[in-house]
Parts: structure tokens; C-alpha cells; sequence
């Protein structure tokens, strides 16, 4: 007999269901993570564009009542790196505030309307992710699960110069994910140039 | 090899859809077609499997033969591609799959028309969607095709289970997505954890190729070929990138018609091969001239009497300015008016199956359509 005794299939030919799985244990939180996305036009190779930008923007509200605060931007940058915090208007939450490391002094200073806080580099969806990992201490001010209609959980992810990722004030671990901006687009630009098949 | 006229199954369009077979049809056009199939006898069935295993014998040999002597001026290669065909020839990257063209002519020895060894399209039909036709058509009977199964046992050799692999095309083609889709289906039962992007998604970040989440990609399948790969912005990083390509570099030096003068002067006479030459003089009679990088039968021009002879048929295309390879022209067998090509696939270097085209003409192209085939 010269064909296949069977033929299966587990992509093609029938819906895929909407399976979020939970982190898994693995040193590096990041790495090889398929529920981690930097934005949700990345999101949406995996999961539809509403659950993506509902996601998103829950992501970005916990970001801004949970990460920590600083009065100036050096004292962020210092412990995040140059480049990688934002302003927020607004006030903080007072388990936010970090303590300042010297008198602000006046430019870079917090004008009282808001304050610093590390940029999200990405969100991960879940739905254990927030339970914490054994031995942890619960921690304040984190999302415990909370779901949305979709039944998803989803947390916001920001790093500091060490490569430790965190989700609200709570570490999750270092990574080797790059957080610097790759430049993309190097390939590609034969075929838009011959708009035509690949194949042969 | 005889063509049958069959009637259709009345429910064809729905299981073509239930297996996700989007492109049955092209641009109103039929392709997948269930009108008529083609039978062989088993005698032709294992010349065709003989025959597949010689020639793939024969490319890998011109391949080390090649790589050997560094010999790569007949195939306009530059220095950046020579280097990385040796690289993942010495570190044994391995291949995944490929497909070869070839005129089954009635009483005659299957002949390479040419070798699709690094992009080659009509998978999923010849793979699925043919065994499924089998399956209720003509259940008794037999069909040269366990290319489904082969590509599952090919994975392992490539990337270990467990793994992340990549799989990458161009967008807004739904031919290319839904063959990098099965290929991504067999992966995954592999165990392999097998994810999806765009060619121009491809991010670099210094060190490592990363996908749109800058997360490394350590394997890559790309229905994307090498030499548009090695003129664009990353082709240099190609190199420093510790990324196992699928199909892997020493691929170039069979995905061009340039193997077609290179095997007949390696074992001229050998009745699977047809003469070819890069001197248009050198071909009498009827010849195909044919574009080096040519794909779908683009710029392909077919003459009597000689290249420089009367025209028979001619496709147009963007390759006119490639260099031509010569090559006595084998005229395809014709059954009703529809010239047959007959696809045999490779996996992991071992013949895997059949898959039969038919064209209106004498140059085959993308359009050409399916037609599934039994044996007993």
C-alpha cells in the first residue's frame, strides 16, 4: 500500500477553540510564552481583535493604578533605564509612591499634576497568571483574577534594567526576551515587487 | 497511465471546505477538479518511485560534487549565498521536502522537466485533500501519496518536539498561507509548537532573528525563496543569525534550472534526464528555453528547429532577464486535449507521492489544475 494509512488534522479543518493557557512554571516568564504580546496587532495573530484591544486596554488601567511611581523621572529611569519611563497624569496610588532618591530639584521634577511610572512592554493574557507562584507573598494592589466578560485575565508587563519582568509591584522572573525595538521589514521586498507567487 | 472521466461527488465543494481547502477554485476558475482522475498501473507506479529516488541521488550528489570543488559559477550565486550553502551543507541542515516535475510519456522512462526543491506549492492538495478524495471515490483502490505521514516523521529530524518552530510566507496569497498552514498542522503533530508570521514581520535585534513578540526565531520554514531572501535588507545577518532555515541554503544549488546542463553533463544519456545545455546552440530540434529562476512556467518559451527556431508556445513573466538554460524539449503526454504533469514529492529525500497537473497547453502555470489519481 502506497498511502498514508491515516490522515489527521489538528490545525486546519475545524474551528480552533479560544484555549488561553495558563503561564507555565519556566524560569524565563517571557520566553516562548504564546500569551505574551507587545501590542494587540501581535495579539491578533492568536486571538480575535476584540478580546486584543479589550485585553489591551485593561492591561494599560492596571499599568497606571499598579506599577510603581516616581516623583522625578531620573529616579525611574534609574532603576528602569534612559528612555523607558513615561509621564502620567494624574495621581498615584499611595502604595505606588516611591520614595525619591534626593530633593527634586525643578525641570525633570514631578509638577504635582501626575508622575513617572516604567512603560508597558507588553501584556499577557491568562487565567492563572495573577494567582502568584507558590511561596509568594499576595501582594497588594495586584489583579487578582479579575475577568472579563470574555472570561480572560489580562496583566501588564514591564521590566527594569536588570531584565526582571514584572506585573504590577510583583516579579515574575528575568528574562532574554529583548524589550529593544528590532527593526523589521528586512525581508520581504522582492515580492511586493513582483506581486506574484512564491511557489513553484 | 489512462484518464478517467468521473462525475464529480455532488458534496465535493463542502468537503473541500470542511478541510479547509480554500483555493478549489482560482479566480473563478476551477482547479481542484473531480471530473476525471488518472490511473496508473502498480509497474508505473514503481518506475515512478524508482526514478524519484535516482534523481534526488543524483541532485545531492551534484550538490557535494559542487560544494566539493566550489564550483558555483553556472548558477550566478553571490559570495553571500556560496558561503551560507556551504555553512548549512557541512553542519548537515537538513531538508524537509521537495518536488519533481516530470513527463511521463506513454512507453517511455519519467523525465526531469525541472526541480522544485525550495518553494514548492501543490502540497496540501497532493498531501489531503487527494487521500480524502480516495477515501470515498474509490475506496478499493490504491494512490501513490503518503507524503502526510512522512512530513509528521520528517519534523523530529528538524526541530525537537516540545520546540518552537516559525513558519513564514507572504501575505495576501491564499495559496502560500494554506500550504504553510498544513505544513504548520503536521509540525504541530510533531510536537512541535509551531507559530506564524509574515515574512516582513521579521524583526532583527542585532544578534537574533525575533518574531513580532522579539522573542528568537531558532527554526524557520519559509515558503519564501532564498534568492529574493539573499537581495533584501537582512540577507547579511543571515549569517551572524543562529536561525535553522527550512529549506536550508544548499537548497539554491538545486531550486534552478542551471541542475537541468549540470546533471546531463554528470550522467549524460541517463534516461530520466532530457539534454540540456546553457549554449542555445547546442539543443537541435525542439527546446525549452527556460529562465534560471524561473517559477509557474513564467518567460518559459518552447521552439522546433532549435532555440532560434519558430515559436510553438511562449508564457510572458518578470523573468526575461535571467539566464536561459536550454533543454531538449520532451513533449507532454496529451490526454483529451490536457498536457499532464506529473509532481513526485520528496520528503526527507524519500520519494512520497504523486501529484498529478493538466494543463489547456503545452507550458504548465499556476493555474494548471489538480487531478487526483488511483492505482490497483
Amino acid at each position: 500500500m502506497k498511502r498514508s494509512r491515516t490522515v489527521r488534522l489538528a490545525l486546519l479543518g475545524s474551528a480552533s477553540a479560544l484555549a488561553l493557557v495558563a503561564c507555565d512554571d519556566a524560569t524565563d516568564p517571557l520566553a516562548e510564552n504564546k500569551n505574551f504580546f507587545t501590542d494587540p496587532a501581535q495579539c491578533t495573530r492568536s486571538y480575535d481583535s476584540a478580546t486584543c484591544g479589550a485585553a489591551f486596554q485593561q492591561a494599560q488601567e492596571e499599568h497606571r493604578t499598579t506599577a510603581p511611581a516616581f516623583g522625578s523621572r531620573e529616579d525611574c529611569e534609574e532603576k528602569f533605564g534612559v528612555g523607558n519611563c513615561g509621564w502620567q497624569q494624574g495621581q498615584a496610588t499611595p502604595g505606588q509612591m516611591q520614595p525619591a532618591s534626593q530633593p527634586m530639584t525643578g525641570a525633570t521634577g514631578a509638577t504635582g499634576g501626575g508622575f513617572f511610572m516604567p512603560m508597558m512592554m507588553g501584556y499577557m493574557l491568562g487565567n492563572m497568571m495573577n494567582r502568584g507562584a507558590a511561596g509568594m507573598p499576595p501582594t497588594s494592589g495586584v489583579s487578582s483574577g479579575r475577568t472579563s466578560s470574555s472570561g480572560f485575565t489580562s496583566s501588564p508587563i514591564y521590566r527594569d534594567t536588570s531584565n526582571t519582568v514584572y506585573s504590577g509591584s510583583r516579579s515574575l522572573g528575568t528574562t532574554s526576551v529583548s524589550a529593544a525595538p528590532a527593526s523589521r521589514g528586512g525581508f520581504g521586498s522582492t515580492s511586493r515587487s513582483y506581486s506574484s507567487s512564491s511557489s513553484s | 497511465m489512462r484518464r478517467l472521466k468521473l462525475d464529480p461527488r455532488p458534496d465535493w465543494r463542502r468537503r473541500a471546505e470542511a478541510l479547509d481547502f480554500s483555493f478549489h477554485t482560482i479566480d473563478g476558475k476551477p482547479y481542484w477538479v473531480e471530473d476525471a482522475a488518472y490511473e496508473f498501473t502498480a509497474a508505473e507506479i514503481d518506475a515512478l518511485d524508482d526514478a524519484t529516488v535516482e534523481l534526488e541521488n543524483m541532485c545531492l550528489a551534484l550538490v557535494d560534487r559542487t560544494i566539493q570543488a566550489g564550483a558555483y559559477e553556472p548558477f550566478h550565486l553571490d559570495a553571500e549565498s556560496c558561503a551560507l550553502i556551504e555553512a548549512s551543507w557541512k553542519h548537515g541542515h537538513k531538508n524537509l521536502y521537495g518536488r519533481f516535475d516530470l513527463s511521463l510519456a506513454p512507453g517511455a522512462p519519467a523525465k526531469l522537466l525541472e526541480y522544485n526543491a525550495d518553494t514548492p506549492t501543490a502540497l496540501y492538495e497532493a498531501a489531503v485533500v487527494q487521500w480524502e478524495w480516495l477515501q470515498t471515490a474509490f475506496p478499493g483502490a490504491d494512490q501513490f501519496n503518503s507524503i502526510h505521514e512522512k512530513l509528521i516523521e520528517a519534523w523530529p529530524q528538524i526541530a525537537a518536539a516540545g520546540g518552537v518552530a516559525h513558519f513564514t510566507c507572504v501575505r495576501d496569497h491564499a495559496e502560500d498561507r494554506g500550504t504553510v498552514d498544513y505544513l504548520r498542522d503536521t509540525a504541530i503533530q510533531a510536537g512541535l509548537d509551531a507559530r506564524f508570521l509574515f515574512v516582513d514581520e521579521i524583526g532583527w535585534n542585532g544578534t537574533a532573528f525575533v518574531d513580532g513578540a522579539n522573542q528568537p526565531i531558532a527554526t524557520l520554514f519559509k515558503l519564501y525563496p532564498w534568492e529574493w531572501l539573499m537581495r533584501e535588507e537582512f540577507a547579511p545577518n543571515i549569517r551572524k543569525s543562529r536561525t535553522l532555515f527550512v529549506e536550508p541554503a544548499w537548497k539554491m544549488l538545486l531550486s534552478t534550472k542551471a541542475i537541468l546542463p549540470l546533471l546531463w553533463e554528470m550522467a549524460p544519456n541517463h534516461p530520466n534526464l532530457l539534454a540540456a545545455s546553457f549554449d542555445p546552440r547546442a539543443i537541435d530540434g525542439p527546446v525549452a528555453a527556460k529562465p534560471m529562476h524561473g517559477r509557474e512556467g513564467a518567460n518559459v518559451k518552447l521552439s522546433t528547429e532549435g532555440a532560434a527556431g519558430p515559436a510553438i508556445a511562449a508564457a510572458d513573466g518578470p523573468y526575461g532577464d535571467e539566464p536561459t538554460v536550454y533543454q531538449a524539449l520532451a513533449a507532454l503526454p496529451v490526454f483529451e486535449g490536457n498536457h499532464t504533469v506529473v509532481g513526485s514529492w520528496v520528503v526527507a529525500s524519500k520519494p512520497a507521492g504523486i501529484g498529478i497537473r493538466e494543463d489547456d497547453g503545452p507550458i504548465t502555470r499556476d493555474t494548471s489544475r489538480f487531478v487526483p489519481h488511483l492505482f490497483r
